[in-house]
């Protein structure tokens, strides 16, 4: 389990993360969305450790995270932080000796020379080759920044590959950060939205789904609670969350899917700006 | 993680490591010693500088702060992995040069526990600006003025305490920015290094002025020790600092008023002729008078009041060569307001002076030769960027330059200049007579008292490297003669009894060997305390630091 709380950071005078508190349960996926500069990173950040809160707290599995929490961690940032002068062989024993007893094995069967250096990859390889080395000292808790866009679609489908079958193998919680959802929809489990900072929502995806919905009418009806709404081929397109079929009376609601959630949230949150 | 960055810093540092072996094979062929130490010491400096300060180079160069500080390393864990290989690489490489320093009798410009000092504090100090800074330029210069920069200013403030002293006091306490570095360091995390500075630059700058100050404050408060020392050539032993002096005579100590140097002993040993000196803060010191200090029962007696605007030629002891008559001593002075020189001469029974015209400038002369023709010219040596020049001062005031070289050698009538083209030995006079020549590769072996200071040229014997191999010329009878020498000693000198003793200062600490007829002795000598400078005289040898000194006889 994953207990953030009231985590505070801020890079000189901007708080990143104001006051947030979250909890992850064990063995779930996470979608960590957010417009930019909502403080996904640098939340993902604060739980691997490589930030320190200015206040607050991050909790792993009961104990506070420090260095000894890190080895139940395996943490891919949007940079790929790797040593880039180190081969393939040199990369696994520098991780073997800080993690006794990994095992690595490539992911999405794309197997790289021993004696390959970091630097000659391509980024979308460094990507498939930081999860592979991120993944063999098996790890409780997988935490990925948004890397996805730098993978072509082929790794992009070995990458996630990878991923759901690592979810069906063993419990292992996941936390990805996004701005969008389509190529990850059928992995999330639970949905966290940031915003400035601060938590906005934290709801299992499929109770989302069908709390949210979508439908035509202008003006919208009193007492609706609208995430978002923009006019649309001479009417208007509502976004209503919290949906509630007895106490709300929609023309035609109509559930959406992850990314069309994401989508109204996040633009919801500009509306509000 | 150790052995990556071994590699890494081994990588880093194998440019520099091959100069520094160019360096030291190209200073040995071509018998460059005395150049030598001193450029490979600064490229020990630079290379300490830069590996400290490349700590973290290779994670900010290639973006992999984030994946170093997401491993399960605490960070004081992080910062000795990282750390610790290139502490081993820099000390091996410091031991290295050490060891060769020591192995092939290079000359020591700086003590091995000082430049080790130096060493460490370079590097230290550059690692705690590797994360602050991204300029090594700008972290190389900001660790010389908080080390050399510190040194020279505590320097300049008591020019008495020498830079050894300064190092052994500065340094040390400068090792605790290091500390707070790792202090800082334990909650650094990926932020922009902004973050991290806002935390620790203040807090730097406080500490280094903390320490910058309590060294100033002892500087200003706390001179009271000796500045410097002169043995006789019976063992006494006169010492001075700015205020006070003391000669001391078999051990027991006699206070005399002022500042006192030496200048010269009369033949017999029984009188020390001696200028008193008045400091002047920020100034040329003013020469108040000379006096006679009787050896056997350390009384003073006043020989010449010395007007006011009137100076000394020449720098104390060293510089005063000549044929004093017995009771009393010749000086060469000047008046650069009035242009006027004075030559006098100052016994025990009074003072006679002589004016002549002067040049309307300070003579920058370090050392005047009085030679035995009282009518003919007095010789001017003076050394400025490694050359020697001679010259001549006529009766009419006039200065003529005789000659110049790399170096000099001074006794009785008998000039010695040692030029790029071979030696020369001159007999002094009007039109100096050549008596002995040599062209070639030749070179002086130089008598040092400290690893930066020469002591007086004025020898009867005199050790050159002529083409390679050690010679000894005999200045007074011209005559040449072989010397086998393992290499060149730290100083040497011709005893009371005629021998030739010879002072190496390492293998640790000294090694003084004596020649006589063919035959040779050696005995070792720790002096047991942790010495600045030295001195000799045919009595045998003093060592001394500001507080206390040490004395071994040649004739033990």
């Amino acid at each position: 389990m994953i207990e953030v709380d009231r985590l505070t950071v801020a890079y000189g005078r901007t708080r990143a993360l104001d006051d947030l508190s979250l909890v992850l349960p064990p063995g779930e996926s996470v979608l960590l969305a957010g417009a930019n500069g909502a403080g996904k990173t640098t939340l993902l950040r604060a739980i691997a450790g490589v930030l320190r809160p200015d206040a607050g707290q991050v909790r792993l599995g009961g104990h506070p995270a420090d260095h000894s929490t890190r080895r139940e961690l395996a943490y891919i940032p949007a940079s790929i932080s790797l040593y880039d002068d180190l081969t393939v062989t040199a990369a696994i024993r520098l991780q073997a000796r800080l993690y006794p007893g990994l095992v690595y094995r490539p992911l999405g069967g794309i197997d790289f020379a021993p004696g390959k250096r970091i630097a000659t990859m391509s980024k979308g390889e460094k990507t498939l080759f930081s999860l592979s080395l991120a993944l063999a000292h098996q790890p409780a808790v997988l935490l990925i920044d948004d890397v996805i866009h730098f993978l072509d679609p082929h790794l992009r489908e070995a990458f996630l590959d990878a991923i759901l079958s690592l979810l069906a193998e063993r419990r292992l919680t996941v936390v990805m950060a996004s701005q969008s959802a389509f190529d990850i929809e059928g992995i999330p489990e639970r949905l966290v939205l940031l915003h400035r900072g601060r938590l906005i929502l934290s709801e299992p995806v499929e109770e989302l789904r069908g709390r949210f919905v979508r439908c035509y009418v202008d003006p919208p009806p009193q007492g609706v609670p609208v995430v978002f709404s923009r006019a649309w081929e001479g009417t208007r397109e509502v976004y209503v969350y919290p949906y509630d079929p007895a106490r709300h009376d929609l023309p035609a609601p109509e559930h959406l899917n992850l990314p069309q959630i994401l989508r109204a949230f996040i633009g919801g949150e500009y509306d509000r700006r | 993680m150790i052995a990556v960055e071994c590699k890494r810093v081994l990588r880093e540092g194998l440019p520099l490591f091959l100069i520094l072996a160019a360096l030291f094979v190209a200073g040995q062929v071509g018998g460059q010693t005395d150049l030598l130490t001193p450029v490979l010491e600064v490229f020990l400096l630079l290379y300490a500088s830069f590996s400290g300060w490349a700590l973290f180079e290779h994670e900010r160069q290639e973006g992999a702060f984030e994946y170093v500080l997401s491993l399960p390393l605490s960070r004081s864990r992080l910062l000795l992995l990282k750390a610790a290989p290139r502490m081993l690489v820099s000390g091996l490489l410091l031991v290295t040069y050490l060891a060769l320093r020591e192995r092939f009798h290079l000359p020591s410009f700086v003590a091995a526990g000082d430049l080790s000092l130096a060493y460490a504090a370079f590097f230290l100090l550059s690692l705690a600006l590797s994360l602050s800074l991204r300029n090594f330029i700008t972290a190389f210069f900001l660790t010389c003025m908080a080390t050399l920069g510190l040194v020279l200013l505590l320097h300049r403030l008591d020019g008495t305490r020498p830079y050894g002293e300064i190092v052994i006091r500065l340094f040390p306490p400068l090792l605790l920015v290091p500390l707070l570095f790792w202090l800082r360091f334990r909650t650094f995390d990926i932020r922009p290094v902004s973050h991290f500075n806002r935390r620790f630059l203040p807090w730097l700058a406080v500490l280094v002025c903390l320490i910058a100050g309590g060294n100033v404050a002892w500087s200003l408060l706390g001179r009271n020790s000796w500045a410097s020392y002169y043995l006789t050539r019976q063992g006494a032993v006169l010492r001075y600092r700015c205020d006070q002096s003391q000669l001391l005579i078999d051990g027991k100590g006699k206070r005399q008023e002022g500042c006192l140097i030496a200048l010269r002993e009369d033949p017999e040993g029984k009188t020390l002729f001696a200028l008193a000196r008045r400091e002047n803060p920020g100034q040329r010191c003013s020469d108040l008078s000379v006096v006679a200090l009787d050896l056997a029962t350390g009384t003073r007696r006043p020989l010449y009041p010395i007007p006011e605007g009137w100076t000394l030629c020449g720098n104390g002891y060293l510089g005063q060569i000549g044929q004093p008559r017995p009771r009393g001593i010749r000086l060469l002075l000047q008046n650069p307001a009035r242009k006027q020189l004075m030559l006098l001469d100052a016994g025990l029974e009074g003072a006679r002076q002589e004016y002549r015209p002067g040049p309307g400038h300070l003579l920058e002369a370090e050392m005047v030769l009085f030679p035995r023709q009282s009518g003919g010219p007095l010789h001017l040596f003076e050394s400025a960027n490694g050359e020697v020049s001679w010259s001549q001062l006529g009766a009419d005031g006039r200065i003529v330059e005789s000659g110049r070289g790399k170096s000099y050698a001074v006794w009785g009538d008998r000039i010695l200049l040692v030029t790029e083209r071979g030696a020369t030995l001159f007999e002094a006079g009007a039109t100096p007579a050549t008596l002995w020549q040599s062209s070639g590769d030749v070179r002086q072996v130089m008598r040092r008292s400290s690893a930066q200071q020469t002591v007086s040229p004025e020898a009867r014997q005199v050790i050159l490297r002529i083409d390679g191999s050690y010679r000894l010329l005999h200045m007074e009878t011209a005559a040449l003669s072989a010397i086998e020498l393992p290499t060149a000693p730290f100083t040497y000198l011709e005893g009371g009894d005629g021998r030739l003793i010879l002072v190496y200062s390492q293998p640790e600490p000294f090694r003084i060997v004596f020649f006589r007829e063919g035959k040779e002795e050696a005995r070792t000598w720790r002096p047991g305390i942790r010495f600045l400078v030295t001195r000799v005289s045919p009595f045998g040898m003093l060592v001394f630091n500001q507080k206390e000194y040490r004395i071994t006889s040649f004739t033990d």
